[in-house]
C-alpha cells in the first residue's frame, strides 16, 4: 500500500506529465488556469498564505497578494493540492455567501504535521513545482549539502522557490 | 493588512511644487470592509500661493489655508506618516493616485526630511483605481456605467464616474468624500469584475509585476490616455533601463522584428522618437495594466494570432544580437536633462546617503531651538536647505539671522517671481482669480474677491 505522501506526489506526477512539463520553472499559474481554477489576488492577513474554495460552482485559489512571488507560486501549487485531493472536503465547507470564508491555512498546521490534508497538499506543491526528475538532472539529490545556501540559491532560482523550500524538498531524500 | 484608500485635496496641479492642504484615508480589510479612518487639514506654507481655480474647485477658502488653528504642514505631514506606518503594510489607492497624489505625497515626504516613498516601502503596494475603471471599461464593460462627453468619448472623472455607478457623491473634491466614492467603485469591481480587480492587486506589487514581466513569455500591456483612449500591445521584455531597474523595456510584438532589423543604427535610434517605436516602457513600481496573452481577447491583438505573437516573441528573444543592438540604442536614445536649481524637482537626484538618513531621524527628534544646528551636517545640500525651510515654516526665530534671512529672499523670490515658472506666484494668482471673477458668481465670486485683497497685502 503506498503512502498517502506518495499518493500526493503521484498526483503531482500526473499533472506534469499531462502538461508535458519536463523544464524548471514549472507553470503552475498556466496549469492551474487549464484547469479551469480561477487565481483571485487579495491582500491578505500576513500570516495567511492562500486558500481554496468552490464558490457558486466555480474553483477558486486565494493567493496572498503581499507576499514574495515565489511564495505566490508555492501557495497557487498548495492550493491546487486541495482542488485537486480534497475537492470533497471543499465542498463540504464552503460558505459561499462567506466568500473566502472557507479557508485551509497552509502554515500552522501542516508546519506542526497535524493535519493530514495540509501535508498532502505540501507534498503535491513540492513535487509539483520541484519535480524529482528535474531535481535529478540538476543535483545529486542525495547527498545535496543542504548548507551550501549560495550553490542552493541558484537552484532556487531556477525553479523559482524559496531557498527553504529546496532544502525542505531535499531533506525528502534523505 | 488590506487596502488604505486615500485622497488629497491641494494647492494646484503641479506634482513638485503644490502643497498638500487636506488629506483624507480609510483602512479596509481585504473585503473592503472599513477598519479605520484619518483625515487631517492644514495651513497654507509660507512659500505657496494657491491655484485660484483649484480653490474653486476644492472650495478651500484663504480664511480656511491660513487659519492658525490647523496644524501646520510639518505637523500634518508627521500625523500621516504615524497613521500610515501603522496601517502598513496594505495596498495603497487613490484614484489618479500614481500620477499625481503619490507625487504629492512623496513631495510632502521629502521635503519634510522624510523617506518620500512611503507606500512602497515596508511592503506596500500602491495601485492606482482610475485605471482600474479604466480597464474594466475594455474588459469587462458591464460592470461600469461609464459618463460620455458630447463627442462620444469616456468620461472617467471621479466626480462623474461614482454618481453614473449609483453614488451619492455631492460633496465631490472633499478628500474623505473621494475616498468613499472610490471604496464605492471598488466593491462594485471586486463584485463585477473580478478577474480585473485580481489584476489590480496583484500588479500593485512591484515584485509581483517583476516576476509577471520576467516570465520570459509574451503578454499584453494596456496604456490609458488622458483623453480617454488607450492602446493595447503585445510584448515581451528584452531588458530595463540600466539607470532605472524599475523601467523594464519591452518588445512592441506588433511590429515584425525584420522591419527593425533592417534598418540602420541611425535610422533604428529615430524610431524611438518618432514612429514605429520598438519598445514599450512598463514601469514595474507603478501598477501596470497587464495580463497573459491567453487572457487577452483576440481583438487586443490586431491582426496576429496569439500563435503569431508567441512565435514573434521567442524569435526576439532567441536574437540576442538584435535585442543587444534594441538595448543599445534605446541607451543612446535618452534625453539628457540638465539638473534643476529647484530643489523640489531634484527629489529623484540619489537617495540620501546612511549618515544623512540618521540626521534626518535626528532632526525629528530634536527640539526646535537645536534643530538648526543639524543644517550644516547634511552631507547632501538638498536636504540642508530643506531643513532650513521647515524651521522657517514652523520655529522661524530658532533660524540665526542670516540663514533666515537666505529664506525670506528665497521665498519672496518665488512669491514675486515674473518669468516663466511651474509654482504658484503673486502676479499669476492675480490674473487667474481677474479671469475666474468675469463669470464666478455666488460664494465663489466672494471666495475669489477675497483671495484677490489677500494676495494684494502680498504684494512688495
Amino acid at each position: 500500500m503506498i503512502s498517502f505522501k506518495q499518493a500526493a506526489r503521484d498526483h503531482a506526477k500526473a499533472i506534469l506529465a499531462e502538461f508535458g512539463v519536463e523544464a524548471a520553472p514549472v507553470p503552475v499559474e498556466r496549469i492551474i488556469k487549464r484547469r479551469n481554477i480561477r487565481v483571485q489576488f487579495s491582500p491578505l492577513d500576513k500570516e495567511l498564505s492562500g486558500m481554496a474554495l468552490i464558490k457558486d460552482g466555480a474553483s477558486i485559489i486565494g493567493v496572498n497578494a503581499l507576499h514574495h512571488p515565489n511564495r505566490q507560486r508555492f501557495t497557487m501549487a498548495h492550493e491546487l493540492g486541495h482542488h485537486v485531493m480534497h475537492q470533497t472536503q471543499i465542498n463540504g465547507t464552503v460558505h459561499v455567501d462567506k466568500g473566502f470564508a472557507m479557508i485551509l491555512m497552509r502554515d500552522d498546521l501542516a508546519a506542526q504535521g497535524t493535519d493530514r490534508m495540509e501535508i498532502e497538499a505540501n507534498t503535491f506543491a513540492s513535487e509539483l513545482l520541484m519535480p524529482t526528475n528535474i531535481l535529478e538532472q540538476l543535483l545529486d539529490v542525495g547527498s545535496v549539502d543542504l548548507d551550501d545556501t549560495s550553490a542552493l540559491e541558484v537552484i532556487a532560482k531556477r525553479f523559482k522557490v524559496s531557498l527553504s523550500a529546496l532544502q525542505y524538498r531535499l531533506m525528502a531524500f534523505r | 493588512m488590506g487596502f488604505v484608500f486615500y485622497d488629497t485635496e491641494t494647492t494646484g496641479t503641479d506634482k513638485f511644487f503644490d502643497q498638500i492642504l487636506q488629506f483624507a484615508a480609510i483602512r479596509t480589510d481585504e473585503n473592503l470592509n472599513e477598519l479605520d479612518r484619518f483625515e487631517i487639514r492644514c495651513r497654507l506654507l509660507p512659500h505657496m500661493i494657491m491655484s485660484p481655480g483649484a480653490m474653486l474647485v476644492t472650495g478651500v477658502t484663504i480664511e480656511q489655508a491660513i487659519n492658525p488653528n490647523l496644524p501646520t504642514h510639518y505637523t500634518m505631514i508627521r500625523a500621516i506618516r504615524e497613521k500610515l506606518l501603522a496601517w502598513s503594510p496594505a495596498i495603497f489607492v487613490g484614484y489618479n493616485s500614481i500620477a499625481f497624489d503619490e507625487e504629492l505625497l512623496r513631495q510632502a515626504q521629502y521635503q519634510t526630511l522624510h523617506n518620500p516613498y512611503l507606500t512602497q516601502r515596508q511592503g506596500n503596494g500602491r495601485a492606482d483605481a482610475m485605471m482600474l475603471t479604466k480597464a474594466i471599461a475594455q474588459f469587462e464593460p458591464e460592470c461600469f456605467t461609464i459618463p460620455v462627453k458630447d463627442n462620444g468619448r469616456p468620461v472617467f472623472k471621479l466626480d462623474q464616474v461614482a454618481p453614473a455607478n449609483g453614488f451619492d457623491h455631492s460633496n465631490a473634491h472633499d478628500a474623505m468624500a473621494d475616498v468613499e466614492a472610490v471604496i464605492h467603485l471598488c466593491r462594485l469591481a471586486a463584485n463585477g469584475a473580478s478577474f480585473e480587480w485580481s489584476n489590480f492587486i496583484r500588479f500593485s506589487q512591484k515584485a509581483a509585476t517583476e516576476a509577471f514581466l520576467l516570465e520570459d513569455e509574451p503578454l499584453l500591456l494596456t496604456e490609458f490616455f488622458g483623453f480617454g483612449g488607450q492602446k493595447h500591445y503585445p510584448i515581451i521584455r528584452i531588458g530595463a533601463d540600466s539607470e532605472q531597474a524599475t523601467k523594464h523595456l519591452c518588445y512592441d510584438l506588433t511590429h515584425d522584428p525584420d522591419g527593425f532589423r533592417s534598418l540602420s543604427d541611425a535610422a533604428l535610434l529615430e524610431c524611438f522618437t518618432n514612429k514605429p517605436k520598438p519598445l514599450r516602457k512598463v514601469k514595474s513600481n507603478a501598477a501596470p495594466t497587464l495580463r497573459a496573452l491567453d487572457e487577452a481577447p483576440a481583438w487586443c491583438l490586431g491582426l496576429l494570432s496569439e500563435a503569431e505573437v508567441v512565435s514573434r516573441a521567442q524569435e526576439v528573444l532567441s536574437d540576442t544580437t538584435f535585442v543587444d543592438r534594441l538595448l543599445t540604442i534605446y541607451e543612446e536614445s535618452k534625453p539628457e536633462y540638465g539638473e534643476s536649481e529647484n530643489v523640489e524637482q531634484q527629489i529623484y537626484n540619489g537617495f540620501p546617503t546612511p549618515p544623512d538618513e540618521g540626521l534626518m531621524e535626528r532632526f525629528h527628534e530634536t527640539a526646535w531651538p537645536d534643530r538648526h544646528l543639524l543644517i550644516s551636517q547634511f552631507a547632501d545640500q538638498r536636504l540642508s536647505f530643506l531643513a532650513a525651510r521647515v524651521i522657517y515654516a514652523e520655529q522661524p526665530d530658532y533660524l540665526p539671522d542670516g540663514l533666515r534671512g537666505s529664506i525670506e529672499a528665497h521665498i519672496q523670490g518665488r512669491l514675486h517671481f515674473q518669468g516663466e515658472c511651474k509654482w504658484g506666484t503673486v502676479p499669476k494668482a492675480l490674473a487667474e482669480c481677474d479671469a475666474h471673477l468675469l463669470s464666478a458668481t455666488g460664494e465663489q465670486l466672494e471666495m475669489l474677491r477675497i483671495y484677490r485683497e489677500h494676495l494684494l497685502t502680498l504684494s512688495i
